[in-house]
Formats: C-alpha cells, sequence, structure tokens
C-alpha cells in the first residue's frame, strides 16, 4: 500500500474553497441586479419625457385665460430649462422636483379662474397631466424598489469586494420626491 | 466583522420597518370580472357586467375588471387601483391589455387604471372624459349600478373599436437558444466531471497522458473566448489541476512523484523559512531533495465567504374560478387611467 502524500488533501482543500469563493462571490446577482436598477430608471425617464412634452400645451392654455400669471410660467420655463440640461441621475431627480414644484403652483393658481376649469380641452389636458403625474409616481417607486434591492445586496460582505474589483455602483441614488408631492396633482372641477 | 454587525443590524431594523406596513393592508381576492366587495351592485347590474366583459375578453383578449370598495384607506384610491391591477394582472401577459374599474363608494371616487397595453387607444384625457360624462352623473345620485355599466361600456367600446382596425396578433416567439445560464450549468458539470477525474487519477497516482490533459483542458480556452467571466471560472480550477498534475514527474519512469515538506527553519515576521522537498517515486523508488526558502510571514487578515443571497423570479400564478371567468391572464399597468370625485 502506497502512503498517499499530505499535500495532495491540502490542494483538494484549497481547491474547493477557491471554487465556493468564486460562486459566493455574488457577481451574477450583481449584473442582474444593476440591470434591473437601469430599465426602472429609463421607464422614469420615459414618463419625465411625456410630463415634459405635455407641459408646453398645458402653459398655452392657462396663458390663455391667465396671460399675467407671468411669474410661475417663469419658473415652468426655468424647470423645463434645468430639465433638459441634466445629465446625470441625481441632477434629473432635483429638475424633476422642480418642476413638479412649479407645476403644483402653476394648478393652484387655476383654481381661480374658473371658465379655464370649464373648458374641456383643459380638462382633458388636466387628466393627462394628472396621469402623467400618477405614472412619475408609479415608477419611481419601482425605481426605488430596484434600487432598494441592488445597494442591500451590494453591502453585504462577499459582495463589496466584487463590486470594488469590477467597479460597480456602490451605491444607487434613490428617486426622492418632492415635498407634497405624495398624490397627484388635482383640480377640483366640481366647484 | 464591525461591517457584519451593523449590516445584520440594519436587516433587522428593515423587517421591524416593514412587516407591519406589509401587515396593515389587506388585498382581496377578485371575485370574478365583476368584484363588489360594497355590496352594492344587484344581481342583474353584476350578470350584464359579466356578460359585457365576457364578450370584450373573447373578441379582443382584453380584460376588464370592475371592483367596488368601501374605502381605499390607507392608501389613495389611485394606489389602490394601480396595486390591485397589479396584483391581480389584469390583461393577459405581454400584452399588460387589462382595465381596472375602481369605485370607491365612501371615498366617492372613481378611478380607472389602464394597463400599458391599452394606454395608447384609452388616453388619461378619454378616461377622464368618459368618466365626467358617462359615470359621474349617475354616482352622484348613488346609482352605482347604472354609472359602471355606462361607464363599462363605452370602455368596451373603444377596445371593441380599436382590435377591429389594428392586428392583435402579436405573439412573442419562443426561442430555445443556449442562454447565460445554460452555458454556465455546461461549464459547471464539465468542470465536475474534469474534477472527479482528476480526482481519481491522482487517488490511483496515475500521471495522465499529456493528449488527454491538453484535449480535456482546451474546451475550458474555448470557452474564454465567447463567454464571459463567469463562466470561464469553471475551468480555472481545471486547468490548474491538470498543471499540478503534470508536474512532479519521476525523470526516470513519468510516473507522478510523492512529495513531502519538511520545515527546517519556519518563516517568521522578520525572516524567511527553510524547508526541504523529498520527491519519491513510488514505483521505482527514484529520490530527490530540494531545498526551498518558504516566503516572510505577512499579516493579513481573512474573510470566510459565503453565498449570495438569490433572488426570486417574479411570477404569474394561475387563478380560477366559476363561469367564464377564467383568472386575470397577467398583466401589469404603471399608473396609466384617470379619475374622479364626485
Amino acid at each position: 500500500m502506497l502512503r498517499r502524500p499530505y499535500t495532495f488533501y491540502k490542494k483538494t482543500f484549497w481547491l474547493l474553497l477557491l471554487t465556493l469563493s468564486v460562486s459566493g462571490c455574488g457577481y451574477n446577482t450583481l449584473v442582474e441586479l444593476d440591470q434591473r436598477v437601469n430599465s426602472a430608471w429609463a421607464q422614469v425617464e420615459n414618463q419625465l419625457q411625456r410630463r415634459s412634452d405635455l407641459i408646453p400645451n398645458l402653459v398655452n392654455i392657462v396663458k390663455g385665460y391667465a396671460g399675467h400669471e407671468k411669474e410661475i410660467f417663469q419658473n415652468i420655463a426655468n424647470a423645463r430649462a434645468a430639465m433638459m440640461n441634466a445629465k446625470s441621475i441625481p441632477e434629473k431627480i432635483d429638475a424633476s422636483n422642480q418642476m413638479e414644484t412649479s407645476l403644483r403652483q402653476l394648478l393652484a393658481v387655476v383654481e381661480n379662474y374658473p371658465q379655464l376649469k370649464a373648458d374641456a380641452t383643459f380638462a382633458r389636458l388636466m387628466d393627462e397631466v394628472a396621469g402623467t403625474e400618477n405614472r412619475i409616481a408609479v415608477e419611481r417607486m419601482r425605481y426605488n424598489q430596484a434600487v432598494e434591492a441592488y445597494n442591500s445586496y451590494a453591502r453585504k460582505i462577499p459582495v463589496i469586494y466584487t463590486v470594488k474589483i469590477f467597479g460597480f455602483d456602490k451605491e444607487k441614488p434613490y428617486f426622492k420626491a418632492a415635498e407634497g408631492a405624495q398624490t397627484a396633482p388635482q383640480i377640483n372641477f366640481n366647484r | 466583522m464591525v461591517e457584519k454587525t451593523v449590516l445584520s443590524f440594519l436587516c433587522l431594523l428593515g423587517w421591524v420597518l416593514i412587516l407591519p406596513i406589509q401587515a396593515q393592508i389587506q388585498y382581496p381576492e377578485p371575485q370574478g370580472w365583476v368584484s363588489d366587495f360594497a355590496n352594492v351592485l344587484t344581481p342583474q347590474v353584476r350578470e350584464e357586467l359579466n356578460n359585457l366583459i365576457t364578450e370584450v375578453e373573447k373578441r379582443t383578449t382584453a380584460e376588464i375588471a370592475v371592483v367596488t370598495v368601501e374605502s381605499t384607506a390607507p392608501l389613495t384610491p389611485k394606489q389602490y387601483a394601480t396595486e390591485l391591477l397589479n396584483r391581480w394582472k389584469v390583461g393577459k401577459k405581454g400584452k399588460d391589455n387589462g382595465v381596472l374599474i375602481l369605485l370607491a363608494v365612501k371615498d366617492r371616487r372613481i378611478e380607472i387604471e389602464t394597463g400599458y397595453g391599452v394606454e395608447g387607444i384609452l388616453p388619461d384625457g378619454k378616461v377622464g372624459e368618459i368618466i365626467r360624462t358617462y359615470m359621474v352623473p349617475y354616482f352622484k345620485n348613488n346609482r352605482w349600478g347604472e354609472g359602471l355599466i355606462t361607464g363599462t361600456q363605452q370602455i368596451a367600446r373603444v377596445i371593441l373599436e380599436d382590435t377591429q382596425t389594428s392586428p392583435t396578433s402579436s405573439k412573442k416567439v419562443e426561442r430555445w437558444l443556449p442562454t447565460g445560464g445554460f452555458l454556465y450549468l455546461i461549464g459547471w458539470i464539465y468542470f465536475i466531471f474534469w474534477i472527479f477525474y482528476l480526482v481519481i487519477q491522482n487517488l490511483r497516482n496515475r500521471a495522465l497522458p499529456l493528449g488527454i490533459l491538453a484535449l480535456l483542458t482546451l474546451p475550458g480556452l474555448f470557452y474564454l473566448f465567447f463567454a464571459f467571466f463567469p463562466f470561464i471560472i469553471p475551468f480555472i480550477p481545471g486547468a490548474w489541476a491538470s498543471i499540478q498534475n503534470l508536474r512532479n514527474r519521476c525523470p526516470r519512469c513519468g510516473n507522478r512523484m510523492l512529495v513531502q515538506k519538511n520545515t527546517l527553519r519556519p518563516a517568521s515576521y522578520a525572516s524567511m523559512g527553510l524547508r526541504e522537498v523529498v520527491y519519491t517515486c513510488p514505483v521505482c523508488g527514484y529520490h530527490e531533495v530540494k531545498m526551498e526558502t518558504t516566503p516572510r510571514l505577512t499579516r493579513t487578515s481573512y474573510y470566510g465567504s459565503y453565498g449570495g443571497g438569490s433572488f426570486g423570479r417574479f411570477g404569474g400564478s394561475g387563478r380560477s374560478s366559476g363561469g367564464s371567468f377564467g383568472g386575470f391572464g397577467g398583466g401589469s399597468s404603471g399608473g396609466g387611467g384617470a379619475g374622479s370625485s364626485f
């Protein structure tokens, strides 16, 4: 009988350890979660774009009835410009919140113009605006869920090293809504 | 270690925060096309709505869910409608052609939620107009059934008109090509067999012919060219093991030699160590001794590794119930639609 060399067992042990550590590094899951965040953000951007497209129509129709509310129109124009210039995700989030705030100001003013509220085109447009705000809220929530999954996974112990080695984002930014943006803007057509 | 403690604490905190929120809101299961949780509809109204929606579903595959509830608190009616449509998966999978009509009686609010697939033919403006023209006048007088029927008829009309003009079948072509997961599996199966084979050969103390080693290691290199990082990983230990197998051959007979390492002077943090390596051929008795230095010790920390968490895939669940309603099909929505208070 041959005496088995001790080194053989040691090698096998290291081999198994290497295999386990590689499969446990979470690379694949990171890629998947990263992709999920990206696609969720793409959906958010779709809706932000939709809002940007809607707003000129809304501004035009409100101008017809309330042309002298210059400050509000200026705010909206600024927000829209900020939206167009925003490049990174945090910038876009800021611009979106700025837009939301100025949109709210506009809709608060609209309450003072009964003829405007009686306009059928305006009513339809308001449905679209409210619907878009709802859509943004939904996509924002889904984006935040994807971000949460990513962030919490990327900070776990073996994964955090994979993140560093392969240059993944350490953390994805959450989309925090502007103050008082929990519900879509509403115009009360009954008054 | 500190990181781990903080992490586990955060996880715990997360559960504490999340659990009560999830527990608070109970979403009911659908009763059919029409789910009258508020008990405001007569059997005749339910029957009529059922027939109408079944007809629409048969002709266009679009699904309409009519739901009445007392109140949607703590959520807004809109949030509740979105959540319900996505939970019940109203609409066909892939087409997302579902519409959910939610009447919150005590909140005095009507919401129509449109799935992704019908947003085009039912833009929010149109939905809002249908609500204001055909539903709200009835609801103001608490005539729930009539309002729901006329509203649903209008929605159905729009969907039916669209289907007559546009092509409906956009079947997704199911491909069966090796995907990432499949390649991964092949790689692992190959790797496990290869290691297994090498181990058996090692146990028999037999060196493998160079040809076989090359032949079996080459596929690993081939993978390297078209598969991504995770897929080549299985072959790295395989190649390493085969190199180990090639090394330490007896120069006289070619069999694998036994290796014994004896430490003469252990390495310390200050100086290198020294050891002798004794090679012995078990077949022909060839004997050789080599001296080796071992590197200085370095202070490192070692983190144990463990398997990463796995994330479940999302998937629809089948439901069945009596009558013409065969369960919703797997649709989803992104908050489209309109609503109105009355």
